[in-house]
């Protein structure tokens, strides 16, 4: 057993003068509290330890709904790290539950039959997923949406099956089926009530709302209630009233939410729907206090975080004596959520309830747009704000502090010559919270302007602001350019190559050279602030210094995308696709022949023929991959990298009546000779043998043309992705040895000159054309000559990837998991 | 450490002396709090059969601490949600308060932690 907080501790020990205070609940609110209580030197006064039965550190909740549509990364919901708790001292006990606590000892008991002592203790052990009562709860395939875990659950069944019942049309049950739907999937939500979200918004809303959400393909059946799940082991179908089945291969319950008062009832303190707590966040016992949604406040249970913070506040105010009166009086929740994508704003009554309310409504339902206020004795009481929340600022305020209202209520939705944007920002008062997911009010933008951050990137970091559901990012934008009374800055980031280093890329390419840094963590080490490694950084560093030293540098696995690392291209499922190179779309019998034996012996899901003009075996398991190109016994055809990948060409002189020239042995010279080198971003190629392109050259990065006599256009920046553009004519050249030098100077042109990531469609017009001509054709600045050698050192050093996979580089390399890299932690 | 729940607790005769004057309640011993440790009381229950008012008085050493009064055939329950300890050596006991000659039983129930 761990020795210290134990009273069992072997060795006595000097009891410090701080108090003892312990957190259970490693969620918003506790730690909200705890980073309250710091804010207010509570380090000074309490030894803090925080149980969290969850193995990680805290992250924000809210964000799930982003991590399972994909739109955010695990790593990029964490809200500290687990660094931050050892810089504050803070004992976490992640992944520990607690059972009990010993009220009258004074005692916290956990699952792994721990004891800890406490002079103060907090409950904040948030909520738990309400199953309503039906059959077959039990089943396989039947999970809830709360945890990370649930939502990690969720992403695999999505990869894994095509139908989805969610059963719960509010937040939640809409969260998790616009997530799944993002996925593929054929997803139904079924709702209870006669409309979505019914506690937030009226039936006409619901009904706007709800022509949204289908418009994502969802089936929505509401005013259903749900009979039983059916199955034997595993669910198979929801069955309704009406004998309807709908089919699913697995079921999401998101049905609401209970507090969380296991512990509290267990341990004997007043437990009401929630925790029962008084105006000082105090439980019925003393030195026992709550936060969060596991509390009843006057009776009031809440469902979201805004209240979460004022609790947190008030409650470190009143522990750290800052302010002993302080007082928590409840919070009149609006609410603020982006929910699938659509912007929602809802506060105080979704429609008239006397006779005479002032009720004015604008619908829009095409545009799923649609707008209420509820005015009652010239005050605001109600407004529900749905695709257009404009006026949200406003409302809010009216709303919070029974402003008197405009005679014109239309003002009050639109803005009729009214405020423009910088007076409304600018009569906002101090305490509107902002952002409600970080709990940021205007005053704390403002003082972060006031204290040297110029720019809304520098605002958002310091206040974290606009980093939750996103739903007030153009406010807060707003409020620090007024705050900043037009001195806003742009982020000298801007123009860095990666984040974590302040250099753009010419100085950091100096530097780097200067001092001969052949690995990333050198360059952290020696370049960065602090020497602080940044992982978001470590991708365009490893690119840079691979293209720099072409010779070789010095190998970290962490330094590429899990693409790189395994040389193959992550699929949706988690499988990979295998892309042999065919070399300007060329292939041979044999090669036919093992690519088809390949396939068989390793099940792969599907033969593809690419756009690339190469056949792509999809589905191969990740620990599969080096048997694969083992018995494939071809090189790799690249296309997972952020590098030189193919060259399509057309059939040229050989066979075409109209070829000009023989444009196959071109695009298979130029890929013999480039293939593998890495680039800003992927680069892909094509040579047609007359101006009838059928190999689409004139939209490649690089695209060369035949047209005749031997002469050759080479047209680069290109694109036929996402963006469309016809490439910009370099050079016409008299041979295709030409082509070669010119594909090449480029290529390092663009390597040395290009932004980690940006395109040559970007890269291009950025330079302008006549600027690429001039150094490249014209060498107006005598580049050419160290552009072409060092090419050619690249292209020296060149050595096929695959052959990696009989000798791994890293252990671990080809394991099955994906890397997720999380930081979980277990004591 | 943790916490050991001790209970004062059974039906008891008695003999009335006064509503002013504390008598044994037969056959209860009192609660000794062991050495080193210390007590707290968490609640009383009572009820008492008899057709008069009675007292029932919580002693620390002999000291009144608390008086639980209860109505004729009627029952407390009494959360004591505020709590003071008692430390060792010190002894709690239970005896009630009776009009004179009323003689009776009373049912008692005193839930004490040791901690
Ligand atoms: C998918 C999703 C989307 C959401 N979107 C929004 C939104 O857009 N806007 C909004 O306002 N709100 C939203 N919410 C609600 C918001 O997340 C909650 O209001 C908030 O997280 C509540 O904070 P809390 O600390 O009370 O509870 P939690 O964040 O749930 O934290 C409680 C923690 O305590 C731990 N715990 C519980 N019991 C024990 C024990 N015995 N021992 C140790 N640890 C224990 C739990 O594991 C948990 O980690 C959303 C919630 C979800 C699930
Ligand atoms: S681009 Fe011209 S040469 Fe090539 S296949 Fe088409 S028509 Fe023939
Ligand atoms: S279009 Fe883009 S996103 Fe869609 S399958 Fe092709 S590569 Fe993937």
């Amino acid at each position: 057993m761990e020795e210290t907080g134990t009273v069992e501790a072997a060795i006595p020990r000097q009891r410090d003068h701080r108090r003892r205070l312990v957190v259970v609940g490693n969620g918003m609110a506790g730690i909200r509290a705890v980073e309250e209580l710091l804010e207010r030197g509570g380090a000074e006064q309490f030894d803090i330890t925080v149980f969290g039965d969850e193995p990680y550190g805290n992250y924000n909740r809210i964000l799930l709904s982003h991590v399972l549509s994909g739109e955010e990364t695990e790593e990029g919901i964490f809200l500290n790290s687990l660094s931050w708790y050892e810089e504050n001292s803070i004992d976490l006990r992640a992944g520990v539950r607690v059972d009990r606590v010993d009220r009258f000892a004074k005692v916290v008991h956990d699952a792994d039959g721990g004891q800890t002592p406490y002079d103060t203790l907090l409950l904040a052990t948030g909520s738990t997923p309400f199953f309503p009562s039906m059959d077959g709860l039990h089943l396989d395939g039947v999970f809830t949406f709360r945890t990370l875990d649930d939502a990690r659950s969720l992403l695999a069944s999505a990869r894994t099956h095509r139908r989805a019942v969610v059963i719960g049309g509010g937040l939640l049950g809409l969260e998790a089926a616009h997530g799944l739907a993002t996925h593929g999937l054929q997803v139904d939500l079924v709702h209870s009530p006669q409309h979505l979200m019914n506690q937030q918004l009226g039936p006409e809303a619901g009904r706007v709302l709800r022509r949204k959400i289908e418009e994502l393909g969802i089936r929505v059946h509401t005013g259903v209630r749900t009979r039983a799940l059916l199955g034997t082991d595993r669910v198979s179908g929801v069955e309704l009233p009406d004998g309807t089945v709908l089919e699913a291969d697995f079921v999401v319950i998101a049905a609401g939410i209970r507090p969380n008062v296991d512990v509290a009832l267990r341990s004997g303190l007043a437990v009401e729907r929630g925790v029962v707590v008084d105006d000082r966040l105090r439980t019925s016992h003393p030195d026992v206090y709550a936060v969060g949604e596991c509390v009843q406040h006057r009776g009031q249970t809440y469902g979201l975080v805004a209240p979460l913070w004022d609790q947190a506040g008030v409650l470190a105010d009143h522990l750290t004596g800052t302010r002993p009166d302080a007082q928590y009086h409840g919070t009149r929740t609006s609410t603020k959520l982006k929910v699938a994508g659509v912007d929602v704003v809802a506060m105080g009554l979704p429609g008239p309830e006397r006779d005479d309310d002032e009720f004015v409504v604008f619908s829009e339902p095409h545009r799923g747009v649609y707008l209420n206020v509820v005015v009652r004795d010239g005050r605001l009481v109600g407004a529900t704000l749905l695709g257009d929340v404009r006026k949200t600022a406003f409302l809010t305020q009216a709303f919070d502090q029974a402003l008197p209202l405009p005679e014109e209520r239309m003002s009050l939705l639109f803005d009729l010559g009214a405020p423009d944007e910088a007076t409304s920002v600018a009569e906002l008062s101090d305490d509107v919270q902002v952002c409600n997911c970080n709990g940021v009010t205007k005053g704390k933008i403002v003082d972060a302007v006031a204290g040297g951050c110029t720019s809304l990137t520098a605002v958002m970091g310091k206040t974290k602001a606009a980093k939750g559901c996103g739903s007030c990012k153009s406010l807060v934008e707003q409020i620090t350019e007024w705050a900043a009374g037009g001195e806003l800055t742009v982020d000298e980031s801007v123009n860095w190559y990666v984040p974590g280093v302040p250099l753009a890329k010419p100085e950091l390419m100096a530097a780097i050279r200067e001092r001969g840094l052949k690995s990333v963590s050198a360059v952290f080490r020696e370049l960065a602030p602090g020497g602080v490694e940044d992982a978001k950084s470590k991708m365009g560093l490893t690119s840079l210094l691979r293209m720099m030293w072409p010779e070789g540098i010095e190998e970290e696995r962490d330094g590429r995308y899990i693409n790189d690392r395994v040389h193959a291209n992550i699929q949706r499922d988690g499988t990979f696709s295998v892309v042999p190179q065919m070399k300007g779309g060329v292939t041979t019998p044999e090669q036919l022949r093992k690519i088809a034996d390949v396939a068989d012996k390793y099940d792969v899901g599907m033969v593809k023929v690419t756009g690339g003009q190469r056949i792509d075996l999809l589905g191969v398991a990740k620990e599969d991959l080096p048997k694969v190109w083992k018995d494939l016994g071809m090189p790799s055809g690249y296309a997972y990298g952020k590098s030189f990948r193919t060259v399509k060409t057309c059939v040229g002189s050989d066979f075409c009546r109209f070829g000009l020239d023989d444009s196959t042995q071109l695009g298979i010279d130029l890929e013999t000779r480039y293939q593998g080198i890495e680039t800003p971003a992927k680069l892909k190629l094509g040579v047609v043998g007359c101006p009838r392109n059928c190999a689409e050259a004139y939209v490649k990065d690089i695209g060369v043309v035949a047209v005749g006599a031997g002469k050759w256009e080479v047209y680069v920046g290109g694109a036929a992705g996402a963006t469309v553009r016809k490439g910009d004519l370099l050079a016409t050249v008299g041979s295709a040895q030409e082509v070669l030098t010119l594909t090449g100077r480029f290529i390092q042109f663009y390597r040395e000159w290009g932004n980690w990531l940006e395109r040559t469609y970007e890269f291009v017009p950025r330079l302008g054309i006549e600027r690429v001509r001039n150094v490249l054709v014209d060498d107006s600045d005598g580049l050419a000559a160290g552009l072409d050698e060092r090419v050619q050192a690249t292209v020296d050093n060149y050595r096929d990837p695959w052959l990696e996979g009989a000798e791994p580089v890293t252990t671990g390399q080809f394991r099955p998991a994906l890397p997720l890299g999380m930081p979980v932690v277990r004591s | 450490m943790s916490s050991t729940p001790r209970f004062l607790q059974g039906t008891y005769a008695f003999t009335g002396a006064g509503l002013e004057k504390t008598v044994p309640l037969e056959g209860l011993a009192g609660l000794q709090v062991p050495d080193g440790h210390r007590a707290q009381t968490v609640y009383f229950r009572g009820g008492n059969p008899t057709e008069e008012l009675v007292v029932v008085a919580l002693l620390r050493d002999g000291v009144v601490m608390r008086l639980f009064p209860i109505g004729a055939k009627d029952a407390v329950h009494v959360p004591l949600s505020i709590v003071e300890d008692v430390e060792a050596p010190s002894t709690l006991e239970l005896r009630v308060m009776a009009p004179e000659g009323l003689s009776g039983s009373v049912v008692v129930d005193l839930g004490v932690v040791e901690v």
